[in-house]
């Protein structure tokens, strides 16, 4: 995983059927330089879940609860050694695709609007010397 | 080996020409003043076809009212017209009838974007132009933009009368093709689509007038029968707006098109958020728009991005010649253009894959898999629904894939005539219905046709009649098989058709596209000229090996960029370089 500033994932509850319980599902994660790749979440989701996801391709869950997404969510930003990362739902998502005009400021109103993590453990590599040295 | 090196320090400003002429011969007139179009359509140097899409809000807010030349110069489609005449050039017009997304609410005029289209996540659609303006796509399913559209095509097509404009229109639909690595990778699905509650109620109403003129038969029986039925009203609500477009602009209608745009999805979406565009993804993306019959368009991607090998790709593959072939019908009937179309061997037709039919998919029965290793790109996948024969089409060196799932009588009816009109035809007669089962083995009792039956992996029954054959064989006990043993299970079984075509193994990451044309007066030692057209758009260096057969020779080597070449008379080895580009034209000959 690169390492990143603020990372910003979509998830989505899906309800039951008779074959699987409802859950959430990770939709899309994405940072400032685009797209988190896929297989090091997935490694981080079989440790911190015990299994494999359903599918080795997007969405990413199942996610019984908000709870174990939001600490998968952590350790992917922590992994990547992000600042925050930022979970909103589909609905929020959409709340801030209708309110928005420019594709400029997007990544920033998806940041704000989502439920932030912040990793305290995050080395800020604002100046030149610790983006040079990190 | 030629190598050049970008050597500019500076960040490349978008130049005004860029913006109106976005890519693939398009201009948007709206994007600068009428009275520059002709000095820039001048300009334009790439292709005389110039391509217009209309923009139904910039000739009104409302939907009510409509400025065609009225009070803007820059709505004067005549003098649009008229320019480009004055500098040799033509126009061809796009009228969308789905949501656009290169125009600001998907192009419907500001009163009517009221309603968001939600995709099938569940999310609202965004795309992102070449200037990071962020263009929302609203629901085509709401009854007043309906009403709107007729109102809309109605006046262009008297406008068009009136002004006396001639030249032609095609109605456009427009999608995205998905992201490789993603469920639907490499699929077409349209910005039409539609989940917001909108959809829901009108597909309701479209329930509830079935179950009034069918009774219990329209009742859903589960999910799938939902997903199918919601599918249909979606078409037919397509197919209104469609025809709606025909009969408004019946003067000048030429048919319908489906355009694919880059950076369209919503991976790229996410992606091109912060400016970053995945020109490896788009460089595939545009041959799997090709087989299925979509046009690609890069439109959406800025200018910097189509640098290298995509602008070729784009150039060569596209603006030059697949996007002319499909606005030009009699264009191979033209000895003027000696121009080359896709190399198709294969015409599979397949189900629409938002309903899952796993034994009627052909890519889940390993064939597009095969495909991918020994006839790149060379077919084309149509949907079930869309069958047809056209009895002139040359049927020789040609295989058609059909399955028996849901056949219908227009569907078995054009096997039979592509049979019996010497073709081949591959059936799948897995959910075969009885009725046609019947039929088909009356069909061979009168003809006294003899069924030769073979088992390998599968029952496969073939049939001969004069040069046509028919294979029939059950794809159900195919799918569970593994991918090797279907890979060796389609190769025994397409070696028998004796297929004319050169083997290429190239390593991950190049891609290539055949393309062929008949033989010119000078040519005529060759039945038919092939070109190959090859793509490093990869940062490593790649190798390519193409082993030469009997009946191919070697004419020449073109567009070489980056690319060195080793000849023998068995085999073509091609080593390229990063961006590498070479195009190479075979002659064959019985």
């Amino acid at each position: 995983m690169t390492d990143t500033e603020s990372i910003v994932m979509i998830y989505d509850y899906q309800e039951g059927g008779e074959s699987k319980p409802s859950a959430y599902y990770l939709k899309f994660a994405f940072d400032e330089t685009g797209l988190i790749e896929l297989e090091p979440m997935i490694d981080v989701y079989e440790e911190l879940i015990q299994k494999q996801p359903e599918s080795d391709e997007m969405p990413l869950g199942p996610f019984e609860s908000l709870n174990f997404l939001n600490q998968f969510a952590f350790k992917v930003c922590e992994k990547s050694d992000g600042a925050l990362v930022s979970l909103l739902s589909v609905q929020d998502y959409n709340f801030v695709m209708e309110e928005a005009d420019s594709g400029t400021t997007l990544f920033q109103k998806f940041v704000e609007k989502g439920n932030q993590i912040q990793n305290l453990d995050h080395r800020s590599k604002s100046g030149i010397l610790g983006k040079l040295f990190h | 080996m030629k190598e050049e090196v970008d050597v500019s320090l500076t960040t490349p400003v978008p130049r005004d020409f860029d913006a109106v002429f976005p890519g693939e011969n398009w201009f948007l007139y709206w994007k600068t003043s009428a009275s520059l179009w002709q000095a820039k359509i001048q300009e334009y140097s790439d292709s005389n076809r110039i391509v217009v899409p209309i923009n139904w809000a910039f000739h009104s807010d409302t939907g009510e009212s409509y400025n065609f030349a009225k009070e803007r110069p820059e709505t004067d489609l005549k003098k649009l017209v008229d320019a480009a005449k004055s500098v040799g050039k033509e126009i061809t017009f796009i009228v969308p009838i789905s949501p656009a997304p290169f125009l600001p609410n998907g192009g419907l005029p500001s009163m009517l974007a009221r309603t968001l289209s939600l995709g099938p996540s569940g999310m609202v659609y965004g795309s992102l132009d070449g200037e990071s303006q962020l263009n929302k796509i609203y629901s085509f399913f709401d009854t007043r933009v309906y009403q709107a559209f007729c109102k809309f095509v109605g006046e262009l097509g008297e406008y068009f009368t009136e002004a006396g404009i001639d030249s032609d229109i095609w109605g456009a639909s427009f999608g995205m093709i998905h992201e490789p690595g993603t469920q639907k990778s490499g699929e077409y699905s349209d910005f039409f689509y539609d989940r917001s509650r909108v959809f829901d109620q009108g597909f309701a109403r479209y329930l509830d007038a079935k179950k009034k003129e069918m009774g219990e038969d329209a009742e859903l029986s589960g999910p799938v029968d939902e997903e199918a039925q919601k599918l249909e009203f979606h078409n037919t609500i397509q197919d209104l707006y469609l025809q709606e477009a025909m009969e408004g602009l019946s003067g000048n209608w030429e048919g319908a098109l489906k355009f694919a745009f880059l950076g369209s999805n919503s991976e790229a979406f996410f992606k091109r958020l912060s400016g970053n565009d995945d020109s490896l993804a788009y460089s595939q993306q545009v041959m799997q728009a090709m087989v299925r019959d979509v046009v690609p368009s890069s439109i959406l991607v800025p200018h910097r991005s189509k640098k290298g090998v995509l602008g070729k790709q784009l150039n060569d593959l596209i603006a030059n010649s697949f996007l002319e072939t499909k606005l030009r019908q009699d264009y191979y009937d033209d000895d003027s253009h000696i121009t080359y179309a896709p190399l198709r061997f294969f015409e599979v037709f397949d189900y629409n894959p938002q309903i899952e039919h796993k034994s009627a998919s052909w890519e889940h029965l390993g064939l597009l898999h095969y495909f991918s290793r020994n006839y790149r790109w060379c077919y084309s996948l149509n949907e079930n629904t869309n069958i047809s024969f056209d009895e002139g089409e040359s049927l020789e060196q040609k295989i058609h894939f059909f399955h028996g799932e849901r056949m219908n009588r227009k569907a078995f009816n054009t096997l039979l005539k592509i049979f019996m009109s010497g073709g081949k035809v591959i059936l799948n007669r897995s959910g075969l219905k009885m009725e046609y089962l019947k039929k088909l083995e009356s069909f061979f009792l009168e003809n006294s046709l003899r069924v030769e039956k073979v088992n390998f992996h599968t029952v496969i029954h073939n049939i001969v009649l004069g040069d046509g054959r028919l294979i029939i064989l059950e794809g159900d006990k195919l799918s569970d098989l593994d991918a090797g043993v279907k890979l060796t299970f389609w190769k025994k079984l397409l070696d028998t058709f004796a297929l004319r075509h050169l083997q290429v193994s190239t390593t991950e990451g190049v891609d290539y596209f055949w393309r062929t044309r008949t033989s010119s007066p000078s040519e005529l030692n060759y039945e038919e000229i092939r070109r190959a057209s090859f793509y490093n758009p990869t940062s490593y260096k790649q190798k390519i090996h193409i082993k030469m057969a009997k009946n191919f020779a070697l004419m020449k080597v073109l567009d070489e960029h980056n690319v060195a070449i080793q000849s023998s008379p068995t085999e073509q080895v091609i080593e390229m370089l990063p961006g590498g580009v070479i195009s190479m034209d075979f002659g064959v000959y019985s």
